[in-house]
């Protein structure tokens, strides 16, 4: 998996279900977007629109199987916050 | 699916690493395969406390991280060393103890990404019903990982006052990151206070349980980590608490 732009820290400032979703994949590993509506209680259109923001943000990234996406989080390979980063975050 | 546990502290020198590896030796005692990884790559201790000698250590985590071997091969089974025959297994992933080596990952980190990829394969490969997380002390990019994939985190915490300020920031956390079932351990408790006051003052300032008050033990000081209390003390008050705090953990 390409390294990404996302550090554990910016999970802090994310907003709640952007930060569901990205949790559910570290947590579970790859998915589908109607796994990831079923799992957090989204609708298709909420789950597309969220996984489009955190693509953009590159944050996530997905491989196309059969007629499927799967989505899966793409940590950055080296953190870049430090501790006092990480507190004014919240 | 397996069951992820973090066990965590804001300082450092709360008991957390003794708290896991009893914690894993009573998963093992319940009949459970647990993996433990230890993630204090920058003070790792772990290992002592489950008799994993140096000598005997063929791939730390380190290695992995560095991509030199899988996760797998990184992973030792500590059961035999847990001084009571027990129906589980505990399976070891050590960090390495060699200055050098803990030099350069505090010189140039790792990949997040790779260490939250090993605790999946670890739950996969080994088969485990249990991975417990043994983390490094404070707020870092490391502990935030853990503690967002963990369906329950314990934070251990001595009734200090840095280490109330602290545990302030750390629930602050688990809750913004949703944590399932969080739950406090007091440790290193003068036997001089009230424990029934206290468990209720640190619920009542943290909002969250307390699985267990723990009282400072001269027993526990006198093993100094030379093996798991709860396998050396099966009888002993704190066994007994750590038990029904594990059940807690598990509900």
């Amino acid at each position: 998996m390409p390294s990404g732009e996302l550090d554990p820290g910016d999970l802090l400032g994310l907003p709640d279900k952007h930060r569901k979703l990205i949790v559910w994949l570290a947590r579970y590993g790859p998915a589908s977007a109607a796994t990831l509506a079923g799992e957090l209680g989204l609708s298709p259109d909420e789950v597309h629109g969220i996984l489009r923001v955190l693509l953009e943000q590159e944050y996530i990234s997905y491989k196309s199987e059969s007629a499927d996406r799967v989505y899966n989080v793409r940590f950055r390979s080296k953190p870049r916050h430090s501790a006092n980063d990480l507190l004014n975050l919240f | 699916m397996a069951h992820i546990m973090s066990v965590h502290s804001f300082r450092g020198g709360t008991g957390k690493s003794n708290t896991t590896a009893n914690l894993a030796a009573l998963l093992a005692q319940q009949g459970k395969r647990v993996g433990v990884v230890d993630t204090d790559i920058a003070s790792p201790g772990i290992h002592v406390l489950l008799g994993l000698e140096e000598t005997a250590v063929q791939h730390t985590l380190n290695d992995y991280l560095w991509g030199l071997c899988s996760i797998g091969d990184a992973a030792h089974d500590v059961t035999e060393h847990l001084s009571v025959s027990v129906s589980g297994q505990v399976l070891l992933i050590p960090s390495s103890i060699k200055a050098g080596e803990i030099a350069r990952v505090l010189r140039e980190g790792y990949d997040v990404g790779l260490l939250n990829d090993g605790f999946q394969s670890l739950i996969e490969e080994l088969v485990l019903d249990v991975l417990l997380i043994d983390t490094h002390p404070g707020l870092n990019e490391e502990t935030l990982l853990s503690i967002a994939i963990s369906d329950a985190l314990i934070i251990v915490m001595r009734p200090d006052q840095q280490d109330f300020q602290g545990t302030g920031v750390t629930v602050e956390v688990a809750r913004k990151l949703d944590v399932p079932n969080l739950l406090l351990v007091v440790n290193k408790a003068p036997i001089t206070l009230d424990f029934d006051e206290l468990k209720l003052r640190v619920e009542n300032t943290y909002n969250c349980t307390v699985a267990a008050v723990l009282p400072h033990s001269d027993e526990m000081m006198t093993l100094a980590s030379a093996g798991v209390f709860a396998m050396h003390y099966p009888d002993h008050p704190i066994t007994q608490k750590l038990k029904r705090a594990l059940d807690m953990v598990l509900a």
